[in-house]
Order: C-alpha cells, then structure tokens, then sequence
C-alpha cells in the first residue's frame, strides 16, 4: 500500500475538510478519539479530529490526503502526519483577524518539512473578505524575509477546479519536468 | 445631495468572529433584504462594531482615528455612553438595523453636501470628478461574476481562445522583430493606465477608447464592460487608432480616447452583475490576446527575465503549461528561450505567459551583471522514481 500523502492543514474553519471533499474520489471520513482517561475526573475531555481522503491513480495506487488537526495544542500530531508526505497544502481563512499571523505559524510548524518538499497557500472566503489581497501575502513573506516563494491562490474549498489546480501548483513546484497530462 | 437609497449600504464589521461574521451576513442578506452587505474595511460607508466584544471600545477609538467621517453602528446589549454612535441593542432585530441604516444615509447624505460644498477641482485629466456610490445587487452577484475559477486551456482550447505563432529563430533577425509586439498601441496600454489612475485617484473611472466604454471600480479593483470575451478580443487586436468605424456588436466611432469620472446616480439602468470582472483577471486576457504568443517591445530575447512570484492562477485564464512555466520562471532568472527549450514546449507559451504576468506588473527583464552569468538551460529532466508518481497524480487531478 501506497505510503504517499498530501497533507491539508491550516487553522480551524479555513476548509480542510471541505477541500479534501473536492477531490477525493472517496467520501472523506473523519476521525474522532476521546481521551482515554474519561474516568478520572482531573483530566477533561479531549476530542482529536482528523480529516481523511484518498486519491486513487490509474495503476490501482492510492494517495493519501490528510488534514490535520487545526488546533494548535494537537501539534504534536502534525510530524507524524508529514512522514511520506509529498508536500503541503496550507489554506488561511480571509475572514480570520489576523491572518498573516495564522501563515507565520503554519509556516513555522512545518519549516522542517518544507524544507525537504514544497508548500503552496491556499487563501479561503475571500468572497467574504477581500483585504487583505493576494498580492498582500506576497508582501507579508517579503517582510518576513523568507525564502519561500509559493503558490498562493485564491481558492474556494468547495469548488474541485481550484483545489485541483492548487494541489497541481505543489507538484509542479517539486518538479516542473512533469508532463501536463 | 443624498445619498441613493435604492443602494445598499456597505458594511465593514469589527469585532466578531468568523461565525458571528457568516451569521451576520446572512442575517443581512435573508432578514434585512440585502440593504447593507459586508466589504472591506477600505471599501466601507460604515462601520459596525460589537461593543461588547473584547476591546469593543477601543475598536470604537481605533475607527474614529482612521475613518472620521464615518458613521458607526454600534452592537450592544447596553447603551453606549458615546452620543455619536448609532446604537442597536442586542439581540438586533431587522426592524432595528433597518433604521439604523436610515439614520446612516441621513449622515452620509450630510457629509456629502458638506464635501461637495468644500471640494474643489485640481484634477485637468479628468472631466466632472464627482466620488460616486456602485450600484450593485448584492455582494454574493456581484462576487460570483468577479470570482470565478480559472479557465484552464489545453493546447486546442488555447488555439481558439488565443491564436497562436509558430516558433521564431532567435538567429533571424527579421523573425525576432516580428515576435515583438508594441502594447502600447492596443487597449491594453490604455485599460492598463486607466486602472492606474483610477486607484491612484481611489475614483470609478470609465474609458472611452472608440468602442464599449470599460468602467474601473478600484475600491473592489474590478471592472464592467458590457461585452463577451469573443467580442473584446476582436478589439483588442485591432491596433486602437486604427479604430473608425469597426462594428464589433456594439456602437462604435472614431473618437478621442478619454477618461471620465463615473456618476452612477446619473445613469439609468444598473450593471449586470455578470459583465464584473476582477481588474487582474480582465487584463491577463488582453495581454494574452494582444500578445498572441509575442512578447513586448523592449524586453530581448537574450536578456534573463524574472518573475516576482506566482500570479493568481485560481482566477486568470490557465495557458498550457503556465504550471510549469511559473515554476521555473520564479527561480534563477533565465532567457524566455532557455525557459521554452527548458520546458521542451512551444515558445508562445512562455512569450505568452511572460506578457501576461508583465502586464501585471509580475515579470520583466533583469539587468545582467556579465554575459557569463547566465548558461544554457538543459531540459529539466523529472526525477524518476517520485516523477512517475508525481505524474500520475497530475493526470488524476486533470480528469474533470
């Protein structure tokens, strides 16, 4: 079995599940597990939700597409999640105050990984909230005088064409020799 | 002068999350029949505040600094002790909030006697500028023509849609003259400093170019031409003071091209939500058809080129390999042949791109400190072993 994944994260709401849904060809199921230790009464409840797809090739392979949990205090999840992974989808919510901050974190988070793949950026609800633009992100990772230079879209998570063409901007930043099919 | 009550007011919201944010709009849209619908905070006529947010009063200070002038309707389950605010106590009913907005269009109305009392005209470049209100439906029309997802073209799609030139010998000197174009005689150039002036001047414009006028929004940076894309490339081709007498389905004379300050409460009719079109998105397309597989005047064919990061591709018309073109393009700077040989793709692709993307304002030429700097590019050969799986997932994402 294929151990190859695309791994969705950004904050909460900014439509993990939702662009997994897009373009996986299966239902995406959604995964919930309670703390263990519900009977002592000194540890609360914990519920871990984690989003799942899957793409199935032409020669029966499968990959994977995992969004990760959007809360921070589950990040101990997220380098579990990136093993195999081929490189990562961040969406940012438009309508979330502040923005740049939730990218910096991201960014941040999964420096390591993307170090050894790619990140692209998917911006989500921007029919929502048009500032800040496009062009603004841009200028953001200029001013944080980072080296990454991504694809940042535009995008709106229920709508197949456009998490396709971003998750196709991520291979073809790994690597601009593949064929357009 | 009174503010159009017909049009709906335009709301920026401070204080709430995202959720009270959706519920918001739809409580706007279903309950308050779109009288007032949500922008940003730049596009604004007012503000509205949850009070009772954390920090509500210091938003409340943090608004009046920037925007003095502006009305603001305060959200509250108290009355606020600030007189100038237009309060509505939670929980808001409809009935409330609608007369909450009439008392905004009193305010606004009286800040534009006030301003057009006090105003006065510097602008020779400009007939009658007059700061107008757009007239649009509702935010959702309006953003559903703007935003849609990008059209993506394969070869055959790109041939009807573009044109197409075959591949020049950057040896023949004949054939690298005939693979540049002058934009500057096309409506591109014009559509181009049009925009400019209209956000430089943070004022609806409209051209007039001898064909359909194009009216620019700059607070929402789109555009309306009452035309189909068939219809604007015929006229964009056509270099523009040739224009007399050409019928393109519109009415259309020679005349003096100008650009004049737009007053919506003027003119009868609204604008069909479906001819908006995002400011970007309509001059990708000129630039593509005016272009036709050539690049600008001045850029050479030896000179490397850059490109400052990937466009929008989600809501610009996709060329064949404009994926892969980015891709390289943002790295080391390359010539526009080494990026085609590279690529091992027709040159009109990238030429293409490269006029897209400068007209823009994304790409260009890079100065060369020596000739040694830059090499022939080799083909980008795929990694094998990932690039068969990378490939394979790119012929899934494709099936439509």
């Amino acid at each position: 079995m294929s151990a190859y994944k695309i791994i969705f994260t950004g904050p909460v709401g900014a439509g993990k599940t939702t662009a997994i849904e897009s373009i996986s060809d299966e239902p995406p199921v959604r995964t919930d597990e309670s703390a263990s230790d519900m009977a002592k009464d000194r540890k609360p409840a914990t519920t871990v939700a984690m989003d799942y797809g899957v793409l199935h090739l032409d020669d029966g392979e499968r990959i994977h597409l995992y969004g990760t949990p959007g809360q921070e205090r589950f990040d101990f999840m997220w380098d579990i999640l990136t093993i195999g992974g081929i490189g990562l989808v961040l969406l940012l919510d438009n309508t979330r105050p502040d923005p740049f901050k939730d990218m910096r974190f991201f960014l941040e988070s999964f420096e390591k990984f993307i170090g050894s793949t790619k990140v692209v950026i998917g911006v989500t609800r921007m029919d929502l909230s048009q500032s800040p633009g496009i062009e603004d992100y841009h200028l953001q990772l200029n001013k944080l005088g980072s080296s990454l230079n991504p694809p940042i879209f535009e995008v709106d998570a229920r709508v197949r064409t456009d998490i396709s063409l971003l998750v196709q901007s991520l291979l073809f930043s790994l690597d601009p020799g593949l064929k357009e099919a | 002068m009174v503010v159009d009550d017909t049009e709906a007011l335009k709301l920026s919201v401070h204080g709430m999350d995202d959720r009270s944010i959706n519920t918001f709009y739809l409580f706007l849209q279903e309950l308050c029949q779109n009288e007032g619908v949500l922008v940003s905070d730049q596009s604004a006529q007012v503000s509205v505040i949850d009070l009772d947010a954390m920090h509500g009063g210091d938003i409340v200070a943090q608004q009046k600094k920037v925007y003095p002038h502006r009305p603001i309707i305060a959200l509250s389950l108290a009355t606020p002790k600030e007189q100038d605010l237009i309060h509505v106590r939670k929980p808001i009913q409809a009935s409330e909030m609608l007369a909450a907005f009439t008392k905004v269009r009193q305010v606004l109305s009286r800040n534009l006697n006030l301003e057009s009392e006090n105003k006065s005209d510097g602008d020779s470049d400009i007939d009658s500028p007059i700061v107008v209100q757009r007239n649009i439906k509702s935010l959702s029309q309006v953003h559903k023509a703007a935003h849609t997802t990008a059209m993506q073209l394969d070869e055959q799609a790109y041939s009807s849609f573009v044109g197409g030139v075959r591949d020049i010998d950057p040896s023949d000197p004949e054939q690298v003259e005939l693979a540049h174009y002058d934009s500057q005689k096309y409506l591109q150039a014009y559509v181009q400093s049009a925009m400019k002036l209209a956000v430089s001047k943070n004022r609806i414009l409209r051209l007039h170019c001898g064909w359909k006028p194009i009216t620019i929004f700059p607070h929402a940076r789109e555009v309306w031409v009452d035309s189909d894309d068939k219809q604007l490339r015929a006229f964009c081709v056509v270099p523009i003071k040739s224009v007399s007498a050409i019928d393109v389905g519109g009415t259309c004379k020679a005349s003096k091209i100008r650009v004049t300050s737009v007053d919506l409460s003027q003119e009868s009719g609204s604008h069909d939500p479906s001819r908006f079109q995002s400011m970007d998105a309509l001059l990708w397309k000129l630039a593509l058809w005016t272009s036709n597989g050539r690049i600008p005047a001045g850029v050479r064919l030896d000179q490397p080129v850059f490109l400052r990061h990937w466009p929008n591709l989600s809501r610009l018309v996709v060329i064949p390999h404009a994926l892969r073109i980015a891709s390289v393009m943002v790295g080391q700077p390359k010539t526009l042949l080494e990026i085609a040989n590279a690529l091992q793709i027709p040159q009109q692709y990238v030429f293409s791109f490269f006029s897209a993307a400068w007209a823009l304002g994304l790409a260009g030429p890079v100065k060369r400190q020596s000739d040694g700097l830059v090499h022939a590019a080799t083909a980008i050969p795929a990694h094998k072993e990932q690039g068969g799986l990378l490939q394979r997932i790119i012929s899934r994402l494709r099936i439509k």
